[in-house]
């Protein structure tokens, strides 16, 4: 059965706020009319389920553009009303079917931005109430009635701004729900952007509030409110805030003031305690050296111009105007001296000390004492901070200042130890490492009896050695209860060298992450780590038959660096950079360096691109020994297999048969593993990824194009294979890493892991500038295919039969049969379809085409455009077919049956639409003339006119002149056919290209039956079997 | 275990039992009684309105008695003079705006001439249907106890029932600081859509890429209620505070394992 096309991209989310009592929901729609699938197909498609979730069958009224609505093109712009069918989720259910939609750029889903919208505030809403900043509140009824509900509360900056980020990128479809009923006179109107964004919130706060509590009811069997607290009016509220009835009733007069008083008490949450031009401040200035008799502390306020942190106006000045604005360096700020009262006032409840000084007049500082700076410090400025409050602190005492007493690890030791592994690299370290606990003040360590003297003190806050210093002591207890255990002890290579890396760890017994200092050859080989990808370049191998680009010289270091150092690399540049010559350069460095450790190297790489290898391997290093393990006749024991090698063999293989031949393969003592396209193993699970990991190598190397440190359980099981155990068991990695940068985009997770990855890791964009500047601006590359048992057949099958045709005609006919010949062949090459006119499935029957949609999947992972070219139109039309299924986008096909109209509007679309399909199929003589398509920065010739100014012609679509990328232009040739022949002649004989020109292709038919012969033949590796995929 | 009901707690509210006292010296043993009345329920219904406080207590017959008690209000231009001194005062304003009472109010009203609380015994006037003949008699003290706890939990009745609304004094208080309320205009709640393509009806109005998320457990788990203090000075107050501290904490949790809970896979029911 085939599956279905399903487009995620034309589901369309909206929420339609609570109306009448009915809680608010979820639609899920599709536009009216569309029929090609359904809304739960899309759903299914989209959370990867058949829908655990109670959708609801509804219509909900909606506020259209007339075309989605009319079948004729509609007149006007007018919108339409209309009753869409759709589904409608809870919001609970919603949010937890939305949260799992991953939104990073690298989401291989693709998603309309209604539904965009929808799963940012499905997360917004998550962060929010996991940071508890929802408030209860009473909605009056009537008289003495009132619902307890829950709201979202904004009042800090970071999130008001967020919340204004997403109202302002809303699109009208993500809040299309019509609020007025149809009325001819008016248009029909939809609620504000920032209504429904707040209505939700406010709908998610009550919704989860309540779903967590019947959670937790079941959990613990019972309600934490019972009977001990009777019946009283806040059990009720209680009651009416968690359960599923909302309904307060105020019981007699005596609780008439309930409700002010709640609101009254909630005012501040309520209302944001930021304002847009300036905000209050709080400056805790200490005395100069140690602390005199009756010295203070002293808190000043000021106002902080919201958007130049460095202009504070003292409070002092505030007083002194008597204007409803006060003017200070060319700024307005309004109202100041009440807001500097009102915020004295709410600030004075997290910090009670600031309430004397609002019995002054005109309160601008108060004196404290040493404890109660200390209390400031570390109690009330992380909530004045989250309230809004602006706290500065003297540089000593900030975080990031801040000397204060620690415990730090010392991981690694002095000694370089030689556990018998010589050779392996890593510096001699040792699967365990030690480490010792020491305390730090700041940067100073201490020593034992300089931390007890402190400990001792039993103060907060210290002057020592010139400075104030925090002492929390609780944390002084927590480091010396640290020290009573033990002082030192060990941590696995793996452990160190991420703590290393990261400079911190979690300690399971303090709150905060200690910080990690790694010492002797430890840190030897943490620096060696980073300083990796600056070292000085190494000589090009003489026997490197080719010119490396300056940037590939800096990845043959890399390469041959990490190899020294021990560790998996995973070199990850863009498509078209040219990841193969580099580890062939590298193959090639590391036989001249290596000359007494022969031993062979293992290329693991999709069928697809076995050849292509293979003759990239001769052309730039013919000295270097290549095998196939693959096909019927590999080897099939150790001995048959170690008979194959000389010194530095290379041995290709592919995915599949590294899978099946896994027992036979890890027999083998590798020099290194190479893994090619190693996204084949992204799913950690699979044969093919257990089998690699079971290799054994000195070095091992994945390549890959894909954005992998974007996918994270793709990059979790490449590390998997390059450095085992490194990153952890994957289900803390996901927790830790892959959901939160996922789907949060968190900044903190994801700056941790490109610590941790960054050393092994090493990728180049094409739109890095150092990179454009190596590139030409049109890099032509042929890639080489192979072809499948099925087209060699059919290939070698007509080849017989027209050649005994053609041996016995001549002029005329002759020339006919030729070009026939010649067109069938290469029909063959492209799909066996093609050639045979039928309608079977295409999957896995051409090489090339299994070749584009690995290159057309890196196309559509670095989010650009690519144009395909032809010259069948019924290639066209099959490519299109089947790439659509693929990547489920629709792929237009430009030829020469296409109305100029429609032409235009393919190419509009295609250069200015933001969702626009990334793939562009044009038939050859079609796109030859006067089209634009400069957004491609690929271009694949899928099959070949032997004739460049025709080809050129067409790459020069791309390739026009304002063009500021760099283009890359692949031709398709298949191995061992007359494509791969015909291409050599070319490249040889200049001269005869200059003729073909004016020729066309009639040229071959002038051959020799025998040259004929000789170009035509299928050379004995062209194919592959069929039989091992 | 129950614990024994007081009355007039905080400041003002001691401040009105204060003056009820100074009333009942002559009628010592109705003030007792009436407290017993007061802890037991018998006052049903207390309305407050300016100038009068009616309310219905229960005694020993069926209909409850009718209490009547009457205080002058003060005029408009009374209040404007207060308002006036406690619009000079930074402390008075500000905790005024956040909606406390400053302790130190009657200072204020002291300054006009005037007092918030009644310091004659002629400035009440006090009414029972009842047929004792005893002023305060105990339904009219327990009616003071009650009115005393009310204050405790809502100080701006006392502006009530001196005639002017907590809203009312804030608003002028306000205008007597030239502030002007600067909150922002009532969004539109509706768009009116008069033409509409397809583009502009899907499109992304803006860039959303530099939008991320943090989950993780908050440095402060309940910095809200810690900014909001305490409810009340009631022992309730601390009761529900933790109640909410509770659902705060569940609520998190749930949302957290919401947040990074594993994907559903295919064919799982």
């Amino acid at each position: 059965m085939t599956k279905r096309r399903i487009n995620t991209g034309k589901l369309q989310v909206t929420f339609v706020p609570e109306t009448k009592g009915r809680p608010g929901k979820m639609f899920f729609w599709l536009p009216p009319r569309y029929e090609e699938f359904s809304v739960e197909e899309a759903l299914a498609e989209l959370l990867n389920s058949t829908p655990t979730f109670s959708f609801q069958d509804t219509k909900i009224s909606l506020v259209l553009p007339a075309s989605w609505v009319l079948k004729r093109k509609p007149k006007s712009k007018a919108p339409r009303v209309f009753n869409v069918e759709g589904k409608t989720l809870s919001v609970v259910d919603s949010i937890t079917a939305l949260a799992t939609i991953e939104s990073a750029e690298s989401s291989h889903k693709r998603l309309n931005s209604s539904l965009k919208i929808w799963s940012l505030a499905a997360k917004f809403a998550l962060e929010l109430i996991v940071r508890g900043q929802m408030v209860p509140y009473l909605l009056p009824q009537s008289e003495g009635s009132f619902k307890a509900k829950w709201k979202m509360s904004l009042w800090m900056d970071k999130d008001r701004e967020r919340f204004l980020k997403l109202t302002k990128a809303m699109p009208l479809s993500s809040h299309a729900g019509a609020c007025r009923e149809k009325d001819k006179k008016t248009p029909p109107a939809i609620y504000t952007s920032k209504l429904i964004l707040q209505k939700f919130l406010d709908e998610a706060a009550d919704s989860l509030v309540r779903y967590s509590y019947k959670a937790f009811e079941e959990k613990r069997g019972q309600r934490f409110i019972s009977e001990p607290f009777g019946d009283t009016w806040y059990t009720r509220l209680i009651k009416s805030l968690t359960g599923s009835n909302s309904h307060f009733h105020i019981k007699g007069f005596n609780e008439r003031y309930i409700p002010q008083l709640l609101n009254r008490w909630l005012k501040p949450a309520a209302t944001s305690s930021q304002w847009e031009d300036y905000r209050i401040c709080f400056r805790l200035e200490m005395p100069f050296g140690p602390l005199k008799d009756g010295e203070k502390w002293q808190i000043r306020y000021l106002l902080q111009a919201a958007d130049d942190v460095s202009l504070l106006v003292p409070s002092e000045k505030v007083w002194k105007s008597s204007k409803k604005e006060l003017r200070f360096l060319n700024r307005t700020f309004k109202e100041p001296q009440e807001k500097l009262l009102m915020g004295l006032a709410e600030a004075s409840n997290i910090f009670p000390p600031l309430t004397e000084s609002l019995k002054t007049a005109r309160p601008s500082s108060i004196k404290i004492d040493v404890n109660k700076a200390w209390n400031f410090i570390k109690e009330a400025v992380p909530i004045l901070q989250e309230s809004g409050f602006v706290v500065l602190l003297p540089q000593e005492l900030t975080r990031a200042g801040q000397r204060r007493i620690k415990a730090r690890m010392r991981v690694g030791s002095g000694k370089s130890q030689d556990t018998g592994e010589s050779g392996t690299g890593r510096f001699g370290l040792p699967s365990l490492i030690d480490y010792q606990w020491e305390v730090a003040l700041g940067n100073e360590t201490l020593s034992i009896s300089e931390f007890k003297q402190i400990a001792r003190l039993k103060q907060p806050l210290v002057y020592w050695r010139d400075h104030w210093v925090m002492i929390d002591p609780k944390e002084v207890t927590q480091i010396k209860e640290l020290f009573d255990k033990a002082t030192s002890g060990k941590l696995t290579l793996q452990e160190a060298l991420s703590a290393s890396l990261l400079g911190r760890r979690e300690h399971s017994e303090l709150q905060t992450p200690v910080e990690v200092n790694a010492t002797g050859n430890m840190k030897a080989l943490v620096d060696a780590l980073k300083s990796n990808k600056t070292l000085k370049p190494i000589k090009t191998p003489s026997t490197f038959r080719g010119k490396l680009r300056p940037y590939q010289k800096r990845g043959l270091v890399w390469l041959s660096g990490m190899g020294n150092l021990g560790f998996g690399a995973c070199l990850a540049d863009d498509m078209g950079l040219g990841k193969t010559i580099e580890v062939i350069a590298w193959l090639l460095h590391r036989k001249k360096l290596l000359a007494n450790n022969s031993h062979p190297v293992l290329v693991i790489c999709p069928t697809s691109v076995l050849g292509n290898w293979q003759r990239e391997i001769e052309r730039f290093a013919p000295n270097l020994p290549v095998i196939r393990h693959h096909g019927l006749n590999r080897a099939s024991s150790k001995d048959s297999l170690e008979k194959s090698f000389s010194p530095h063999t290379v041995v290709l293989t592919t995915y599949s048969l590294a899978r099946r031949d896994k027992e036979l393969l890890s027999q083998i003592e590798w020099g290194g593993v190479i893994l090619d396209e190693a996204q084949n193993i992204k799913n950690p699970f699979s044969q093919q990824a257990r089998a690699t990991r079971q290799f054994k190598a000195r070095n091992r190397i994945a390549l890959t194009g894909t954005p992998v440190e974007n996918r994270l359980s793709e990059l979790w099981s490449i590390f998997e294979f390059l450095n085992p155990r490194f990153l952890g068991p994957l289900k803390k990695f996901k927790h830790k890493f892959a959901f939160p940068i996922e789907r949060y985009k968190d900044p903190e997770a994801t700056e941790k892991l490109k610590k941790l990855t960054g050393p092994f890791l090493l990728r180049r964009l094409k739109t890095d500038k150092s990179i454009i500047t190596d590139l030409p601006e049109k890099n032509e590359m042929k890639v080489f295919c192979t072809l499948t048992q099925e087209q060699a057949t059919l290939y070698q099958a007509l080849l017989n039969e027209t050649m005994e045709k053609i041996e016995k005609s001549e002029g005329m006919k002759r020339r006919g049969l030729i070009l026939s010949l010649i067109t069938s062949l290469k029909q063959i090459c492209n799909h066996p379809s093609l050639y045979l006119r039928e309608n079977a499935s295409l999957s896995s029957r051409s090489g090339k085409l299994e070749r584009l949609i690995e290159m057309g999947e890196e196309v559509i992972e670095e989010k650009s455009y690519a144009l395909i070219f032809t010259q069948f139109r019924e290639m066209g039309y099959l490519l299109a077919r089947y790439l659509e299924k693929k990547f489920t986008v629709e792929v237009p096909f430009l030829h020469g049956g296409v109305p100029t109209k429609k032409r235009d509007e393919m190419v509009h679309s295609f250069q200015e639409d933001e969702d626009a399909s990334p793939l562009f199929l044009i038939s050859l003589k079609a796109g030859g003339t006067g089209l634009n398509l400069t957004r491609a920065s690929f271009v694949f010739h899928f099959d070949r006119w032997w004739n460049p100014a025709v080809e050129n012609q067409a790459t020069d679509r791309a390739f026009r002149i304002g063009q500021k990328k760099n283009v890359q232009v692949y031709k398709m040739i298949c191995l061992g056919t007359m494509e791969e022949k015909i291409d050599k002649m070319l490249e040889e004989k200049k001269e005869l290209a200059d003729r073909i020109i004016s020729a066309g292709e009639r040229w071959v038919t002038e051959m020799s039956n025998d040259k004929l012969r000789e170009i035509l033949t299928l050379s004995s590796e062209s194919a592959i079997d069929s039989e091992e995929e | 275990m129950a614990k024994r009901r007081a009355f007039g707690k905080t400041w003002w509210a001691k401040k009105w039992i204060e003056a009820l006292e100074i009333l009942g010296r002559d009628y010592s043993n109705r003030l007792p009684r009436g407290r017993t009345y007061a802890r037991r329920g018998a006052v049903k219904d207390l309305v407050v309105t300016p100038g009068e406080v009616i309310a219905k207590v229960q005694g020993t017959r069926l209909t409850p008695y009718k209490v009547k008690i009457k205080i002058k209000a003060l005029t408009d231009k009374q209040w404007q003079k207060v308002i006036k001194v406690l619009a000079g005062q930074a402390i008075f304003a500000a905790k005024l705006l956040t909606g406390e009472m400053p302790s130190n109010i009657d200072e204020a009203f002291n300054r006009c001439g005037l007092s918030l609380f009644p310091a004659k015994a002629s400035e009440l006037k006090t009414s029972c249907s009842c047929p004792d003949w005893a002023n305060p008699c105990k339904h009219i003290a327990a009616t003071h106890y009650i009115l005393a706890e009310a204050f405790d939990r809502d100080p701006f009745l006392l502006f009530e029932l001196r005639g002017w609304t907590k809203e009312k004094v804030l608003e002028e208080l306000r205008e007597a600081r030239s502030l002007q309320d600067s909150g922002e205009k009532e969004t539109l709640e509706k768009v009116l859509i008069d033409d509409l393509d397809e583009k502009e009806f899907t499109a992304l109005r803006d860039s959303l890429e530099d939008l991320h998320f943090h989950i993780a457990e908050p440095k402060e788990k309940f910095a809200i209620l810690k900014k909001l203090g305490p409810l009340s000075d009631e022992a309730e107050s601390r009761l529900i505070v933790s109640f909410l501290e509770q659902i705060y904490r569940d609520a998190s949790q749930i949302a957290y394992e919401i947040a990074l809970a594993f994907p559903i896979k295919k064919g799982r029911k």
